[in-house]
């Protein structure tokens, strides 16, 4: 169904036998920007959305029904009004023939979202559920719930971003920043792109290079790095997000047990010697147990999603990079807190992995049987050690 | 489930109300004084479920109240939230009809502790 093309009609029109009951939405910024000028009405389950002129033949379409008086059409289900003629419904999929571009306006849907063209620079396309692109994503915002699967290209020209929770899917991705939080799947080509994917980035027959890649579930490439010597710099087994968190929720934690600390370290005495504690001083010392148990119980709860997360993690990092072409000089390889710069081009197919001692370690290169032990340099998480710490504790 | 919570101290009922929420989620009433319990309990359209009263308040204080409402009411439980401490003070409060007394300064387990312990002997009673 396609919701762009002439199909929504002017409550204004005398024309049409159907008023439309509500207007596109529009961004705060508008109507100053033109980007923001989208011809999508987007409407909740319960809405009213148009009224039949009396006597008109007025067709229903799916997500519809005609409300008691004869008149009024109401949404059975969220989505985006289609009103073509005299025909009325409500798509749960936006499905635009063309690009988003100034004839669309920015895209934000609660479902899916078909673009059969191209999401042109500047635009944005938000969506609940996924997005599917028949031609490419140039330097546009995506995000999506689920994935983002895209025919040829991710051309983000360094500017544009593309999120997905799910996975994100493309034939060639070249200098576009992509997060996913499942795999990121390539057909032919990765080029100076900075990728984060929570599984991993599956990209068996494509050439990757320049940029920096992390990837939580371990990669797969068909050649890694050039021989123009373009900085690549891949990671596996590192979970970006977890490390986001940590760096966002460590220190707060932290900060917090010494508050509740201080304010035990305050009453103890108070408690020691309540006899001589006068009425006033034994209400202040219940206010600072009962806030010193305010700030425990936040503390026990951060702790406890921190460490759950943790878990979660670590049942689904994977060390291990892929090689099926030439592994090329100059690229840098990275697991946690290990980093070795590879010395000449290997020919795959190989696989990179860390051989962990205590105190360190060393990236190893094996390839038809042999193992090649790389200069490693070992690096030290800050952050990811404090999380560790404080889940000791 | 209803909680009238009657204390001087603006702070502390915000204590008491946030610590009975764990209770599952009981609907509150705040009085200051024992004066504004009373009103607020004759003009309750049902009783209430648990009363907390402090001792020292301006007006009518928690002693006089709690004599007040076990003239009429001999069930609804009630319990003394107080910086009292004396046996002779306990044994007042407990002659005048409450089910339970807490010291302040009390810790959120411990007030908790005392609530149970008394709606669960109330249920039992039943």
């Amino acid at each position: 169904m396609n919701t762009t093309d002439d199909s929504v009609v002017s409550a204004e029109d005398p024309q049409h036998a159907v008023e439309v009951l509500c207007a596109p939405a529009v961004g705060d910024d508008a109507p100053a920007s033109h980007y923001e000028r989208s011809r999508l009405i987007v409407v909740t389950a319960g809405q009213a959305v148009a009224r039949i002129a009396t006597g008109a033949d007025v067709k229903l379409g799916e997500n519809v029904a005609l409300d008691e008086d004869g008149i009024t059409v109401r949404a059975l289900a969220p989505g985006v009004l289609h009103v073509k003629g005299n025909s009325v419904s409500v798509a749960r999929v936006v499905e635009l023939s063309g690009d988003v571009d100034f004839s669309t306006g920015n895209i934000d849907c609660p479902h899916d979202v078909v673009v059969r063209g191209s999401i042109l620079d500047m635009f944005r396309v938000r969506s609940g559920g996924s997005v599917h692109v028949g031609r490419s994503i140039e330097a546009a915002e995506v995000c999506a719930a689920g994935d983002i699967v895209v025919r040829q290209a991710i051309a983000g020209k360094d500017k544009g971003r593309c999120v997905a929770g799910g996975s994100v899917q493309a034939r060639l991705m070249t200098a576009a920043h992509v997060e996913a939080g499942a795999d990121v799947v390539v057909g032919a080509e990765i080029a100076h792109c900075h990728i984060t994917c929570g599984g991993a980035l599956k990209a068996p027959a494509a050439a990757v290079y320049g940029g920096q890649i992390v990837a939580r579930g371990g990669a797969v490439c068909g050649e890694l790095g050039c021989a123009g010597g373009a900085r690549t710099i891949i990671a596996a087994g590192i979970d970006q997000e977890l490390r986001r968190m940590a760096t966002e929720r460590v220190d707060q934690v932290l900060a917090e047990m010494r508050q509740a600390a201080k304010v035990r370290q305050t009453v103890e005495p108070l408690l020691r010697n309540q006899r001589s504690l006068t009425a006033q001083q034994k209400e202040k010392a219940t206010e600072l147990l009962f806030q010193a148990g305010e700030i425990e119980e936040r503390n026990r709860s951060l702790i406890d999603t921190l460490r759950r997360r943790r878990e979660e993690s670590q049942a689904r990092c994977r060390e291990k990079i892929e090689v099926l072409g030439v592994l090329h000089a100059g690229v840098v390889l990275r697991f946690a807190e290990l980093e070795a710069p590879v010395p000449c081009d290997t020919r795959g197919p190989l696989s990179v992995v860390p051989r962990r001692r205590a105190g360190g370690g060393r990236i190893a290169v094996v390839a038809r049987g042999q193992e090649v032990l790389l200069e490693t340099r070992s690096t030290r998480d800050e952050t990811m050690r404090a999380l560790e710490e404080l889940l000791t504790m | 489930m209803r909680i009238l919570l009657v204390d001087d101290s603006r702070t502390m009922r915000n204590i008491q109300r946030k610590l009975l929420s764990a209770l599952g989620d009981p609907e509150f009433a705040e009085a200051g004084d024992g004066m504004e319990a009373m009103s607020l309990i004759a003009s309750s359209p049902q009783p209430f479920d648990l009363i907390l009263i402090d001792w020292n308040m301006p007006n009518m204080d928690g002693h006089t109240l709690v004599c007040r409402i076990r003239e009429k009411d001999k069930t609804t439980p009630l319990i003394m939230v107080t910086t009292e401490a004396e046996k002779t003070r306990v044994l007042e409060a407990i002659k005048a009809g409450v089910n339970n007394y807490v010291i302040k300064p009390f810790t959120p387990e411990a007030l908790l502790e005392r609530v149970r312990q008394t709606l669960e002997k109330r249920k039992a009673a039943a």
